[in-house]
């Protein structure tokens, strides 16, 4: 798997330096153990109450801005994702097969439950008209996708209509390289409408650019292998592990396998 | 219920019951394990040097048995089918199946995100192995279950016995491979650190090839004697300075190549490998890279070294200067099994190699622990052992 690009922005503000990234509880939050640290250092005194005092004054610097460096360095964010921002993940994935073999399922959205995790259902509403239900961090997520652009082997691209959930727009790009395969570009783009609220906009931030990585690379194995390598429900003695969640529960996919003659040809 | 072998932590394996394994992809199938044994790759679980171990996991990947059951996308394989299987799961049709490269197989790897964050792109999966190397459910067992099953056997006939076939799976072809990137011409000169299964097949392969002259070094007799055996001159680097002696059995042009079949648990001596135990120890690196460190070293110019044995994460004081400085090729990687199973098979049958020589011990499953105590410690003369489920 290639990853190209991937960037997880809020707004345009957000992504400067010194932006709000604390979020209002724990503002608050920063702002009480603020004040009870700097108490605690003036009733100190020495070193040791210098020292609480100066903590004291950073978390309510952290307060008083909603900005902390610790979670600008490492990317993480926990203020709310402001009204029009959005959500974009781009991903790739190089699959070794031909377009046609790539394209199809993409072509026909009802077929890519069998190769996404996180795609629950597509079901055809109306001519050239998709509902979607897709799964992100176990909350169901719907709407409705018309096709805006679609051209045999090389793209389609698709936007939700008024109304839905999450207003989504999305594109995947193909492309035939010799030697290599089919590179698979996905393009994803959410914006929760205002109506809808922070409920949406706080599961849409729960989406990780390596999930859909994930879904990406299972879509590549199924293509390739014609199934997804799995050692869920394999013989243990123990609890398990630090095996990531799966998005969605599902039961292991069952496919044909179509024989593409001996291994390790080409 | 069956019986398997399962990590429970360092120093601690135990045979438990377990449920047995089922179908569950289209290509997979059961395997009923009549031999499996206990490698070099278990001792890095065993010894705590294999991050993401799963408490619980079965372990083994070398294995062999009778098919008893078939996904419905399994073709050319039916019950009944006597089988050796890789240690490596591929899953034949991947960019790397494609060019051969079974071992980097991208889909069998269903964990492949946590390798991809630390070496860029991950390995396949494996049996028996930690969780970041697939953490499939290993051989050391009644049963397993074998995905992409149609790709990953070799059907192995019944005049043969199981010690004869059973390191088709790993250690056999770990040896040729590690032989086979050397780049052997008539004359060439090979040096093997470390005589283990894998160093003894290598040794064996070198000979094959046509090497005019092996050199093994390791420090425990019971294993220099069977590089002996197998056609090797030796060096005990316990009794002799490896690169003087070196140099004076190749009259000052070193070795054309030299094989670290010894890997990241490499023993060795004096100060350099006190401080490789020690930053080892202090968790500062993943292993000892004493082996490799002399091999490069010891390497005539513009030759190869070719690193079977197995390493994970950074190794310090790697002697960069003289790899570079010598023109040195350096060619590493696991085993890309699936390559190599069927003509290797094809030489065992043709009576030019019997593996069974490097088994120097069969015990029942239930032996395990006792038995993975043994060949961590080279006692009783261990240099292979084979479990019996």
């Amino acid at each position: 798997m290639e990853r190209t690009r991937v960037w997880w922005r809020r707004s345009e503000a957000a992504e400067r330096a010194g932006a709000v990234n604390v979020g209002d509880a724990e503002r608050l939050a920063s702002a009480a153990l603020g004040a009870l640290l700097i108490a605690l250092g003036l009733r100190r005194r020495g070193a040791a109450g210098a020292a609480l005092g100066a903590l004291g004054g950073l978390a309510a610097a952290r307060a008083a801005t909603g900005h902390s460096r610790v979670y600008e360095a490492t990317g993480v964010s926990s203020a709310p994702l402001e009204r029009g921002a959005g959500v974009g993940i781009d991903e790739s994935v190089t699959v070794a097969a031909p377009v046609s073999e790539v394209y199809g399922p993409w072509a026909e959205p009802v077929r890519l439950p069998r190769y996404l995790r996180f795609v629950r259902s597509v079901d055809e509403v109306a001519p050239g008209v998709t509902h979607w239900v897709v799964e992100v961090a176990g909350q169901p997520l719907e709407w409705d996708a018309e096709v805006i652009e679609q051209r045999e082997n090389e793209v389609v691209a698709w936007r939700t209509l008024p109304g839905s959930q999450v207003g989504q727009s999305g594109s995947v790009h193909f492309r035939e390289v010799a030697g290599r395969g089919t590179e698979v570009r996905l393009r994803l783009r959410f914006v929760p409408p205002a109506a809808a609220g922070f409920a949406a906009a706080r599961l849409l931030r729960r989406l990780e650019d390596r999930d859909v990585a994930e879904e990406l690379r299972r879509f590549k194995s199924i293509v390739e292998a014609g199934e997804a390598p799995t050692t869920e429900g394999q013989p243990s003695a123990g609890p398990g592990g630090r095996e990531r969640p799966p998005l969605v529960a599902t039961a292991p996919v069952k496919t044909r396998v179509e024989p593409r003659g001996p291994a390790g040809e080409g | 219920m069956m019986r398997a072998v399962c990590w429970h932590g360092k120093g601690d394996v135990r045979v438990a019951d377990v449920p047995e394994p089922a179908i569950v992809n289209e290509r997979d199938a059961v395997i009923g394990v009549t031999s499996t044994s206990i490698c070099g790759s278990d001792l890095h679980a065993y010894d705590g040097y294999a991050p993401t171990m799963r408490v619980g996991g079965v372990l083994g990947h070398e294995f062999m048995g009778e098919v008893v059951e078939i996904g419905p996308g399994v073709r050319g394989l039916e019950p009944g089918d006597r089988v050796v299987v890789p240690f490596d799961v591929a899953c034949g049709r991947c960019f790397f199946c494609r060019r051969g490269l079974f071992s980097l197989c991208d889909d069998s790897n269903p964990a492949s995100w946590i390798a991809g964050q630390t070496y860029g792109y991950s390995p396949g999966g494996r049996f028996g192995s930690p969780e970041a190397l697939g953490g499939y459910a290993g051989g050391q067992a009644e049963y397993v279950r074998v995905p992409l099953a149609d790709v990953d056997h070799v059907k192995v006939p019944e005049g043969l016995a199981d010690d004869q076939v059973l390191f088709l799976s790993d250690a056999f072809p770990a040896g040729w491979q590690a032989a086979e990137q050397c780049g052997i011409r008539p004359g060439s000169v090979i040096a093997v650190w470390g005589c283990g299964a894998v160093g003894q097949f290598a040794i064996r392969s070198a000979l094959l090839m046509g090497a005019s002259r092996v050199i093994a070094i390791d420090r425990f007799g019971p294993r220099l004697a069977m590089a002996e055996a197998g056609g090797a001159e030796t060096i005990d680097y316990t009794r002799t300075d490896v690169r003087e002696a070196l140099r004076d059995m190749t009259a000052g042009l070193g070795p054309d190549a030299c094989i670290d079949a010894a890997g990241m648990e490499a023993h060795g001596l004096g100060l350099e490998y006190a401080y490789d135990r020690a930053k080892d120890a202090a968790g500062l690196e993943t292993g000892r890279p004493t082996a490799l460190r002399e091999a490069i070293e010891a390497c005539r110019k513009g030759g190869v070294v070719s690193v079977a044995g197995e390493y994970e994460g950074s190794v310090g004081t790697f002697p960069m200067g003289a790899l570079w400085g010598k023109g040195l090729t350096l060619k590493a990687g696991p085993t890309h099994a699936q390559r190599y199973m069927r003509p290797l098979l094809e030489r065992i049958e043709g009576g030019e190699i019997d593996p069974s020589f490097v088994v120097t011990h069969t015990l029942p499953l239930d032996d395990a622990p006792a038995a993975y105590e043994m060949f961590r410690d080279k006692t009783d003369a261990c240099v292979k052992v084979v479990l019996k489920p």
